[in-house]
């Protein structure tokens, strides 16, 4: 046994660079399409598989399978309607959304404008403590449901911004005109819900059964078969009655990984057909392993350093400035994440509408004299130190950017690991010294507002670093409140102007999706909330 | 039993026998004891000076101390000069075992990683050695509640998941902003705190083995008082299977740092130990890239308790003289 | 006999106390940290949320406070429901058999290699088998699982496919054979070294020089004499290993993807889910109280010597 196991260790590097290339040459999406066969998805185990609670990638690509949205995205990112018929509004402000016909439930049950108006209100409820209830914030009369104490039970359990004008029509008013409202209704927070999911439809406020996310109900293109087998599985099979586009695979497998070297590992093996996110350390040898099945997209994650703006050490612009010129973004997208990662040069993401390449200007273009020159006469400080979580895959590149400030500023750097991410934001909470932070975002609806709005204007969501410039804000307000996107684009561009010049945070990296798939499956597509595309991969053979 | 993997701290222990069986049988001969104090240990002393592979693992552990108190006088590097350009690099003159992920000296870094992955195995050595020797000899000797008690906080001890007790104390550290040196001692405090319980049993059966004993009875009756009975008569008795469990200990207390920090829980930047250079090399992915900066720490690692074990050993064969 | 048992399960209910209460208290110092921020993950989480968790979770309730309601809960045999709404008892029971499963052929592996290499070695002390099995066994502490399980998954499941790379859940056997060789080996050093000096001390015990003198042949005094002498430490050892690893292998299940105990411990632990934690923590204090009873109850069957009263 011994013996074995260290001739094994002495080949193994022979083994890698020989054994490993066989494999490599028979991807590719060739062969006929099976109608019927079945895909299997690596997910994590969901935290929650209910429309009102789940927001994290494990369940959301559950519920893409079980329900279909209002709208979704097409290839520039526009929404387009999918179980909506129209969506229609004439100030931004009041927006009437009309269903398309046939549209039934999993359990036959039809598709009306209650099944919304429910479900949402379910979600705005403030007591029901729901994750994804602040996607309801911009509806008139969330306040009144969602009392700052939470000892006070709210004194009504519904929306007034929602009203039901007939059967597959209904309105939702806004407390203020958002241009992109509709954008904002392709996430998960907006799924219908059947009478079948509350313990009485007519109660207020309305409950949901306790078992309703071991098997839910949806009205997408495929069905739950059994139930939600925690940390070990979840299996749709194709809904026949679905009214809508029909997918071209008979079902998807969706097989709960506890982390995500296992995951690469079945792919691997051969017992897995897709992986959504391929580790970081396995993508030097990834061409290797999948060949033409391995591929990237572009996605909407940004990775950015924070400066908090209680930390004296970082007031002056100037020391930001030549930190930011002091790190060489190529160099660490290409080294540590084998190009899987793009440079970032602007404040929002290429995916959505209205971005521009190289916003941040001089600011973020790597030049090692300059910002050594501009660190030393703004008397930076001899000792940095950046802050992250160690519940994520960051320290390689934390660590790196650390080693590039020491070699390119001549002062100490230290990469400093918190235990979660709640313990990084607990700190930066306390104002303790963190030093700077990382911190990244993906966003919720595609539009430069939603990278914006929670990231730099002031109280931002997660505008932890406490950055605040009333300039932006109101240029950000005037954005979402302008009569057209065209517009509102214009007033978001100016917005990210104000950051460049002020750079409260630097831009590092845009994410990519790294995935790759068996030989048995084709057309492996990401979408832009990092799912699997079920309408288009294919089933080969 | 290389290191924390189980959630409860009974890994650290290595040998566990239970209370009635240890190799040190009924029936040893310790007339030496009343007679010649000083006799067993020159025995041993005559027995080890003969022994080639006794002298091999001093010879290691002694290199290992010289590495841990000059570092520098092993290499001229710096541990902390990193860059992206050497990523990977093969060995060369610069840097012999090449460099890591990072760019950093493979070589260099184990080298001064030596220091902190020794002090935190050998403070906890000591640390549960000394739990383990009190509570066993108290155990042992008095026996009736005591025993019924400090049994029954050994089943708690066993009971406690390490990582929680990990997360818990280096958060707290962290809070009071502790640096590395207090990170050190929680180490000390978490591994040797938790990983007492297997060398208490062994001492404590060897004591209960002991006391039974002729020669004991004698001192007693001779009017011996108790602490003095258990320093003299018994304690030297337990000493050999102590010494068997707590050397291998020494060796799991190291490589737990490496399974600590492997779950977010170690010692942090720019503190440099095997334990971190282990886990930061671990990734699959990583090691089919290039496999020498998680081979060389752990080769280090494998070594130093090699010597350790191989010494613990030794001394016990030469002490126990039906070994002999 | 039956007063010794008595006495130990009143002393278990007191042990079992002990160890939730320590628990309870080292999650509410700091191990539970911010359950609700980790459950968002990195997505913001507004004032009003928050107080309505708090208030669902009861996060600010005293400590006594809380610890007197999972008292009370525990007693008519509730251990609660996770931070996510899952009935713990079920998370527990459907984790369970997976470790199980991978604990006993751990054990297995550590019994077939350790003790009988412990015996050979012990058998032909000074032999070059001795020597060289010390070395490989000892190579072992040296390196730690987290490299260990990756490289075996490695080679075994996916260049050279002789086992299944990952388990699914519920694992079979044949998915546990790789991840229980691994989690194996790590005893089989100890296990080996125990084995080799209890055989060595019992070969110069007067009743094998007896029973060689009075002819008996040299396997027979091995098997019955020596060998039953030895078990003793071993059966120790083993009763107490077969209890830690019941309480499952954090590192090894989750490379293999099983979902045992160990992942259930160590997800929960990382999200702060205090219910969890302390009711798995208090299922495993259970198991390994068990098994140093059958331990402890084994002596007396191993060696006459041995009394309980």
């Amino acid at each position: 046994m011994q013996v074995r196991r260290l001739a094994a260790w002495a080949a193994l590097p022979l083994a890698v660079t020989l054994g490993l290339t066989a494999c490599g040459k028979s991807g590719g999406d060739s062969g006929s399409a099976n109608q019927n066969g079945v895909v299997s998805i690596g997910i994590s185990e969901p935290q929650f598989l209910s429309p009102a609670n789940t927001s994290e990638t494990g369940g959301s690509q559950v519920l893409s399978a079980l329900f279909a949205p209002l709208v979704d995205f097409d290839e520039a990112n526009k929404p387009f309607e999918v179980a909506a018929q129209e969506i229609t509004t004439t100030d931004n402000k009041t927006w009437t959304v009309k269903l398309k016909d046939g549209w039934t439930f999993h359990n036959g049950e039809p598709v009306t404008a209650d099944s919304y108006i429910n479900a949402w209100n379910y979600a705005a409820y403030g007591p029901n403590a729901a994750k994804n209830n602040y996607f309801f914030d911009k509806i008139e009369g969330f306040k009144a449901l969602n009392p700052a104490d939470a000892a006070t039970k709210p004194e009504t359990s519904t929306l007034t911004g929602l009203k039901k004008v007939d059967d597959k029509t209904f309105t939702v008013t806004l407390s203020a005109p958002f241009s992109e409202f509709k954008a904002l209704l392709g996430y998960t927070a907006f799924y219908p819900l059947p009478k079948a999911a509350w313990e009485s439809d007519t109660a207020a406020p309305l409950v949901l059964k306790k078992d309703f996310q071991e098997a839910p109900i949806g009205n997408g293109p495929f069905k739950i078969k059994g139930t939600w087998q925690h940390d070990s599985q979840v299996e749709v099979e194709k809904y026949d009655a679905f009214a809508g586009t029909k997918p071209h695979i008979g079902g998807a497998l969706f097989k709960i990984y506890q982390n995500s070297d296992a995951e690469y590992a079945d792919l691997l093996a051969n017992n897995l057909d897709v992986v959504k996110q391929i580790p970081t350390e396995s993508l030097s040898t990834v061409q290797g392993d999948l060949g033409d099945r391995f591929q990237q997209s572009p996605s909407s994650s940004f990775t950015f350093l924070a400066f908090p703006t209680f930390d004296p050490r970082f007031k002056d612009v100037d020391v930001r400035k030549a930190i930011s010129m002091a790190i060489d973004r190529e160099e660490i997208a290409n080294k540590i994440f084998q190009g899987s990662q793009k440079a970032a040069y602007s404040f929002t993401s290429p995916v959505v509408a209205g971005y521009r390449d190289k916003t941040c200007g001089t600011a973020c273009e790597f030049n090692p004299t300059e910002a050594k020159s501009l660190y030393e006469k703004s008397k930076g400080p001899k000792e940095l130190n950046i802050s992250y979580n160690a519940d994520g895959p960051h320290k390689q590149w934390v660590e790196a950017t650390c080693n590039q400030l020491k070699t390119n500023l001549g002062v100490e750097c230290v990469a400093t690991p918190e235990p979660k991410f709640a313990d990084l934001l607990t700190k930066v909470e306390k104002k303790e010294d963190v030093g700077m932070f990382r911190l990244g975002w993906a966003f919720d609806y595609p539009s430069m507002e939603n990278y914006l709005g929670p990231l730099y204007s002031t109280g931002g969501s997660s505008n932890y670093y406490g950055y605040s410039n009333p300039e932006f804000d109101s240029l950000v307000k005037a954005g979402t409140e302008a009569p057209t996107t065209d517009e509102a684009i214009k007033k978001y561009q100016e917005a990210e102007d104000i950051l460049a010049k002020d750079l409260p945070v630097l831009p590092l990296r845009f994410g990519q999706n790294v995935f790759g798939h068996s030989t048995k499956v084709k057309n492996v597509a990401i979408d832009l909330f990092t799912r699997v595309d079920l309408n288009k991969i294919e089933s080969v053979g | 039993m290389s290191d924390f993997e189980t959630v409860t701290a009974t890994e650290l222990h290595t040998a566990a026998p239970g209370p009635a069986g240890e190799p040190n049988a009924p029936g040893q001969p310790h007339t030496m004891e009343v007679s010649k104090p000083r006799s067993a240990a020159a025995d041993a002393w005559r027995d080890l000076r003969r022994r080639p592979l006794f002298w091999a693992a001093v010879a290691i552990a002694l290199l290992v101390l010289v590495i841990t108190a000059v570092p520098s006088l092993f290499t001229s590097g710096d541990p902390l000069a990193c860059s992206l350009s050497n990523q990977n690099a093969a060995p060369s003159g610069a840097a012999i075992f090449g460099y890591d992920y990072q760019g950093c000296d493979v070589y260099t870094r184990a080298i001064y990683g030596t220091r902190n992955s020794m002090m935190i195995g050998f403070f906890s050595a000591l640390f549960a050695g000394f739990l383990a020797i009190l509570a066993g000899l108290t155990s042992g000797f008095f026996g009736g509640w005591i025993d019924a008690v400090i049994s029954r906080v050994v089943d708690i001890v066993l009971g406690l998941p390490l990582i929680l007790a990990g997360l818990v104390l280096m958060n707290r550290i962290d809070n009071a902003g502790g640096g590395n040196g207090a990170r050190i001692a929680g180490f000390v405090l978490i591994l040797g705190g938790l990983g007492w319980t297997t060398a208490a049993r062994v001492v404590r059966s060897s004591v209960i083995t002991a006391k039974n004993q002729d020669y004991v009875a004698a001192a007693r009756m001779l009017g011996a008082g108790s602490g003095r009975i258990m320093l003299r008569h018994i304690l030297p008795n337990a000493l050999a299977p102590f010494l068997v469990v707590i050397t291998i200990a020494l060796g799991t207390f190291i490589a737990a740092e490496a399974s600590l920090s492997f779950l977010g829980v170690g010692l942090e930047p720019p503190a440099q130990s095997w334990g971190q250079q282990i886990s930061a090399a671990s990734p699959i992915g990583l090691v089919r890239t290039n496999p020498i900066p998680l081979l060389v720490p752990s080769t280090f690692l494998a070594l130093t308790v090699l010597a350790f074990i191989i010494m613990g050993d030794k001394i016990r064969e030469a002490f126990d003289p039906k070994l002999r | 006999m039956f007063r010794y048992l008595v006495r130990r399960l009143l002393q278990m209910i007191l042990v079992f106390l002990g160890t939730t209460f320590i628990v309870f208290a080292l999650m509410f110092a700091g191990g539970e940290g911010d359950p609700i921020q980790n459950l968002a993950g990195e997505k913001p989480v507004s004032a009003a949320q928050r107080a309505q968790l708090t208030e669902k979770f009861h996060l600010d309730d005293g400590f006594f406070e809380r610890y007197w309601y999972y008292l009370k809960d525990l007693v008519t045999g509730n251990l609660g429901e996770s931070l996510t709404g899952r009935d713990i008892s079920t998370m527990i029971l459907d984790a369970f058999p997976a470790t199980a499963k991978l604990a006993t052929i751990a054990i297995l592996v550590t019994i077939v290699f350790g003790v009988t290499a412990g015996v050979i070695a012990g058998i032909r002390r000074g032999s070059i088998f001795d020597n060289s099995t010390l070395v490989l066994t000892l190579v072992i502490i040296g390196i730690p699982t987290v490299v260990l399980a990756p490289l075996g998954q490695l080679l075994f499941g996916v260049k050279f496919p002789i086992f299944p790379a990952t388990a699914n859940n519920p694992p079979t056997w044949y998915e546990l054979i790789l991840p229980g060789i691994v989690l194996g080996l790590l005893s089989v050093a100890t296990a080996m070294r125990l084995t080799r000096a209890s055989v060595a001390e019992n070969l110069r015990a007067d009743f094998v020089r007896t029973a060689k003198s009075k002819g008996m042949p040299g396997r027979r005094v091995i098997g019955v004499h020596v060998l039953r002498n030895s078990l003793i430490p071993i059966v120790t050892f083993i009763g107490v290993e077969l209890g830690s690893l019941m309480g499952g292998a954090i590192i090894t299940e989750r490379v293999f993807n099983i979902s045992g105990i160990g992942n259930l411990l160590y997800k929960n632990l990382n999200l702060g889910d205090a219910p969890v934690v302390i009711g798995t923590v208090s299922v495993l204090v259970i198991v390994f109280l068990i098994a140093n009873l059958i331990v402890d109850l084994l002596y007396a069957v191993l060696d006459p010597r041995i009394r309980y009263e």
